[in-house]
């Protein structure tokens, strides 16, 4: 009998052991990354207009470029004008003619499509497009200028 | 004899419970992954990328691990690695695809890309300067460019963090 009971006291001992050790692990929790970056309504329309350029360009390679294709980025790229930018301190008054330059390069665009104009005079506005968002993150933020670069025809 | 035993298996069981449950929960807690996953078993050491460099390649490209000593502050669009031997290296992401968290300076970030030597210009120094939250007088002192280590990273591996018990307390 006393053996029993020491038995019996020994073991729940070591599970009183190992269950404080489970108990420890159990009350770490993996910590989630909060401090990721939540894109802006700007940042976000940009990287429609990267994916929205990649169609035009392949489009225009291909020649199978279309006025409505021009219609819809003119009208779904305009919306950068007032969007709200990840900081609006950054943001300066040269924004503005930039981004209504680069409407105005689509805007040429599409009347050299509509009259099916050169196939070399369509890409050099398409770049021209590009150079003007390259001169603009130049001076407002750089990180994107080697993506929009790739795109250049 | 019998007793003996038992003494051997108590004390066994009490070192592995009391054993730094840190340490060998680390090691199996795993990664955040940013950009593309990495395999973060292909490390090799910083030292190997840098002397191959030395030796005259304009690039190589590799996994590696290396301590953060700065992060783009705005959006972590870039970060700044500590390579040891007084010797940085910014990191930017491929075709500004992804991004780091913002508070994880002084982590151990495992990165693949392409590692080269590259001059940064003023502008772009004061772009750095002005997104880690620097002043405008330390900003406008910049004015020289820098030829120093750059890296474009396909992914970024950090190490998943534990909260602990205080913290989990405070939320409860």
């Amino acid at each position: 009998m006393k053996k029993i009971s020491f038995y019996f006291l020994y073991f729940s001992f070591l599970f009183f052991l190992i269950s404080c050790s489970e108990q420890r692990s159990e009350s770490r929790v993996l910590l989630e990354r909060e401090s990721i970056y939540q894109p802006s309504e700007m940042a976000t329309t940009m990287r429609q207009m990267v994916f929205d350029m990649e169609t035009i360009k392949l489009k225009l390679k291909a020649g199978t470029i279309d006025v409505k294709d021009l219609n819809h980025i003119i009208s779904a790229h305009s919306s950068m004008a007032t969007d709200k930018p990840t900081d609006i301190e950054e943001i300066q008054p040269s924004f503005e003619i930039y981004s209504q330059t680069y409407i105005d390069q689509l805007e040429e665009l599409k009347q050299i499509i509509e009259i099916d104009g050169e196939i070399s005079d369509q890409i050099l506005l398409f770049n021209s497009a590009l150079a003007t968002c390259i001169s603009c993150h130049t001076e407002h933020c750089p990180g994107p200028i080697s993506r929009i670069k790739k795109l250049k025809l | 004899m019998k007793y003996y035993n038992l003494i051997i298996i108590t004390l066994t069981v009490f070192f592995a419970s009391c054993s730094s449950p840190e340490a060998s929960e680390e090691s199996t807690l795993g990664y955040d992954y940013f950009g593309d996953r990495l395999d973060v078993s292909s490390a090799v050491e910083i030292n190997q990328i840098i002397n191959e460099m030395k030796a005259g390649k304009d690039s190589v490209y590799a996994t590696f691990s290396a301590p953060i000593n700065a992060i783009c502050q705005k959006k972590g669009c870039w970060m700044e690695l500590d390579l040891g031997n007084g010797e940085n290296a910014l990191v930017r992401f491929k075709d500004y695809g992804f991004f780091v968290p913002m508070d994880a300076t002084g982590e151990i970030a495992m990165v693949e890309g392409a590692m080269k030597i590259d001059t940064l210009d003023v502008d772009w120094l004061r772009h750095q300067a002005s997104d880690a939250g620097k002043s405008d007088s330390v900003i406008a002192s910049i004015n020289t460019f820098e030829v120093s280590y750059s890296i474009l990273a396909t992914g970024v591996a950090l190490e998943k963090k534990i909260m602990n018990e205080e913290s989990i307390q405070l939320e409860d």
